[in-house]
């Protein structure tokens, strides 16, 4: 491994030579355009998809990692981390504690960066002194941005910060890096307009007309209430210390509401004839009875963020991008019993037999196979599988049928968790495991005299620590004429739109679909208004926002305790 | 059009590559050096390899130890304080196994072990750099412990220590440092 690190950073050392014959050679040609002549006869998508794997993947045109010198003297390769990591997929930047990464997309790179560029001088002077710019310089050419990339030299003269990586590119590479900057985010996403930001929420297939309201009403009531507030935010065009940015980047929200209908094989036509109708800015909530999945392949393969959906099914990929979830759905519960059962190896019983229950449609097969795979992964047994049809009876006796000592994983409704009959310890299984995704409020389907050997997956925050934001957000929902009809999906709707407020606010006037994840992703951890979950928390490629998932078991009686036995994350 | 000779271009080169040298220097003025004592407590976390690692065990295991808290999606610091431990081990060649370097993810939610084995792997970690989670209370008692508590991640900052081995002691670096500089101060605490 050395080895390679080390002839890299020689044949590194190589690359930064040609670096400089190219920069010695620019110093002459200020000002190249596009018809870089060492990119000659390539197509501009090829470039721009050379250059934004090297941007988003640090991997240069050869295949190998992209090679860089950061603080003065640390060698750093492509793999491990890239211009993206920093700058962010759309190059608007990043904050981060202490660290303001500036941006690097093609509008602001090509453009002078000093007073009166974006403010009045005045303006300017009554800055805050941490939002000061460090240093002005004049606008980027070709040949600057080549060179300060290689050199850490800005075309003011400037240098810059260390952390800033200097790059050791071949010419050629790097005229493929500046024409992809040139590019980034060089124009507004489609969907902006000077007085609007157009956006869509889903209304897919036979949703149940009380949870299409509990998405909806809470949805609309949020747009209506902020454009409320344009013409106030209109006014600080004359007082603030940014009053001209925030005036020009607050804008009206407009909101379409696609409704799909048939069968989810025919969803796809429908989202792309209304896109074409009205392009949008991004998909905000929506409902679907089924599986997200065509929704998603809509939203990744046009580059449209898509947030927070209400789902059971979201679709659990690492290419995801553009649909940012609430959480990992069932799945999330099967992963975190078999990290649960890993732990407690004590709970398997004498013969460590693990067996799993569950119908052959719903949330069941996907707890199951999350719960298979995670086993699996940890190095247990793989569980013996009882698939039971839909719709057809379950065999109340099943569990005395398993014998003593086993591992029950009951991947089941409340209804069918209320028709079997449980054997006691000695006779029935050591552990019982059940899903409460799937038992919802019922969880007192789980009898009296099983409940001590009973482990139930609760991905939600508990009873007891929801009350104050059960509280604030029941009000407002009062407040406001919504009747609760799904309070889970209401509530929901309830914490995207708090996000909302502070995303746009960040956003300023990027409105960039990519810079939209990017504020999304750089968003501090949500806690006092989420209701369904303890934490929502956010990263660059985090698209599951809820990463928990508790084991409680519950007190005796009709409307039993839930006491946790593990923390929300358990690794 | 005339060739540049190879000598010429290899200095440049070598200008270029050690060209901020002089400002790696003027950044040991950049970055704060304290001592202090810190008191580690006594909790278990995983590492990569989905191991239960008791953090005492870890940091009292006769060697010096290096420690920072990172999390694997990190957009700025991290990646600057990681890519410094994978230097630092390169200059450290066969010496690697001599020093402990600890991680500590302060978002544990995300950094499963899965995420921190493969940021390992890009970062060519070698053995003795081990990169470890837990709940959420753990991570908190271990970060308050070292007076580095933040309560979102987001608003964390480039912070490093190093101690001599069962040296009670702990060198407080803030600010991101480059190679030289971490060489020197390990070395002030391998070899004081």
């Amino acid at each position: 491994m050395k080895t390679n690190f080390v002839m890299r950073w020689r044949r590194s050392l190589r690359a930064g030579a040609a670096v400089l014959v190219m920069l010695l050679l620019s110093q002459s040609a200020p000002g190249a355009s596009d018809n870089d002549p060492l990119l000659a006869g390539m197509a501009p998508a090829e470039i721009m998809r050379l250059g934004e794997n090297m941007y988003r993947n640090g991997t240069l045109p050869s295949g190998e990692p992209v090679q860089a010198v950061v603080q003065g003297d640390i060698p750093v390769a492509g793999t491990m981390f890239t211009c993206a990591n920093c700058h962010m997929r759309s190059g608007v930047g990043s904050i981060e504690g202490t660290i303001i990464t500036p941006p690097t997309n093609g509008a602001e790179l090509y453009r002078p960066k000093k007073p009166g560029a974006r403010h009045s001088e005045a303006q300017e002077q009554r800055r805050p002194a941490p939002f000061i710019t460090p240093h002005d310089r004049p606008a980027y050419t070709d040949a600057s941005l080549g060179h300060v990339l290689a050199s850490g030299i800005d075309p003011a003269g400037s240098v810059l910060d260390p952390i800033m990586p200097r790059y050791l590119l071949e010419p050629r590479d790097l005229a493929i890096l500046v024409h992809y900057l040139k590019n980034l985010s060089a124009d507004l996403s489609p969907g902006v307009s000077e007085e609007t930001l157009d956006f869509a929420t889903i209304v897919a297939g036979d949703v149940d007309p009380a949870d299409r309201d509990a998405m909806l009403m809470p949805l609309k009531l949020f747009i209506a209430n902020r454009n409320a507030r344009v013409p106030l935010f209109q006014g600080r065009k004359r007082t603030g210390i940014f009053a001209e940015e925030m005036d020009l980047s607050y804008r009206k929200l407009s909101l379409s509401v696609w409704e799909l209908t048939g069968t989810p094989d025919t969803w796809r036509s429908q989202l792309e004839a209304y896109y074409r109708k009205k392009p949008v800015f991004a998909v905000l909530g929506g409902i679907a009875k089924g599986d997200w999945l065509p929704i998603h392949a809509f939203c990744n393969q046009n580059g449209i963020p898509c947030i927070m959906p209400s789902t059971d099914k979201p679709v659990l990929s690492e290419d995801n991008w553009y649909v940012l979830y609430l959480s990992r759905g069932p799945a999330q519960e099967g992963e975190s019993a078999a990290r649960f059962l890993h732990m407690r190896k004590d709970l398997a019983g004498d013969a460590g037999r693990i067996v799993q229950v569950y119908r052959d449609r719903g949330k069941g097969p996907v707890i199951a196979r999350a719960f298979r795979e995670t086993l699996l992964e940890m190095g247990l047994l793989p569980p013996r599988e009882v698939v039971v049809k839909a719709g057809a009876p379950l065999d109340a006796g099943l569990l005395k049928g398993m014998g003593p000592g086993v591992v029950a994983a009951l991947w089941l409704d409340a209804d069918d968790l209320a028709r079997m009959r449980f054997a006691d310890k000695r006779s029935g299984p050591a552990t019982i495991l059940a899903s409460g995704g799937m038992l919802g409020e019922r969880l007192n389907a789980v009898p009296d005299q099983v409940r001590r050997s009973t482990y139930i997956t609760y991905p939600y925050r508990l009873p007891k620590d929801r009350k104050a934001t059960h509280q604030v957000v029941t009000t407002w929902l009062k407040q406001n004429r919504i009747p609760a009809s799904n309070l889970r999906i209401s509530a929901d709707v309830y914490a995207m739109g708090s996000m909302l407020t502070d995303v746009f606010m960040h956003m300023k006037r990027n409105y960039y679909r990519d810079h939209f994840l990017d504020v999304f992703d750089m968003q501090r951890d949500q806690t006092y208004t989420v209701l369904n979950y303890p934490r929502l928390s956010f990263g660059p490629g985090q698209r599951y926002a809820s990463k928990g998932c508790y084991l409680v078991q519950l007190t005796e009686g009709p409307a039993p305790e839930l006491v946790p036995m593990t923390d929300w994350v358990a690794h | 059009m005339k060739r540049t000779p190879f000598a010429v271009i290899f200095s440049l080169t070598l200008l270029l590559v050690v060209g901020p040298a002089p400002a790696s220097a003027a950044s040991s003025a950049n970055y704060k050096r304290t001592m202090e004592r810190y008191s580690v407590p006594d909790v278990t976390l995983v590492n990569q390899d989905g191991k239960r690692v008791r953090l005492l065990d870890l940091v009292d295991g006769g060697k010096p130890v290096v420690l920072d808290f990172i999390y694997g999606t990190c957009t700025t610091i991290c990646p600057v304080l990681s890519a410094n431990f994978t230097n630092f081990q390169r200059k450290l060649g066969e010496g690697v196994g001599k020093v402990q370097l600890v991680s500590i993810s302060i978002d544990p939610e995300n950094d499963t072990p899965m995420v921190m084995k493969k940021y390992l792997k890009n970062y060519l970690a070698r053995p003795g750099w081990d990169f470890l989670t837990g709940s959420r209370e753990d991570i908190d008692r271990v970060m308050r412990a070292f007076s580095a508590y933040v309560p979102n991640k987001m608003s964390h900052y480039p912070i490093m220590f190093l101690r001599a081995p069962r040296g009670d002691q702990w060198v407080r670096i803030y600010g991101l440092i480059g190679t030289k500089d971490f060489l020197a101060e390990y070395e002030k605490v391998a070899r004081p």
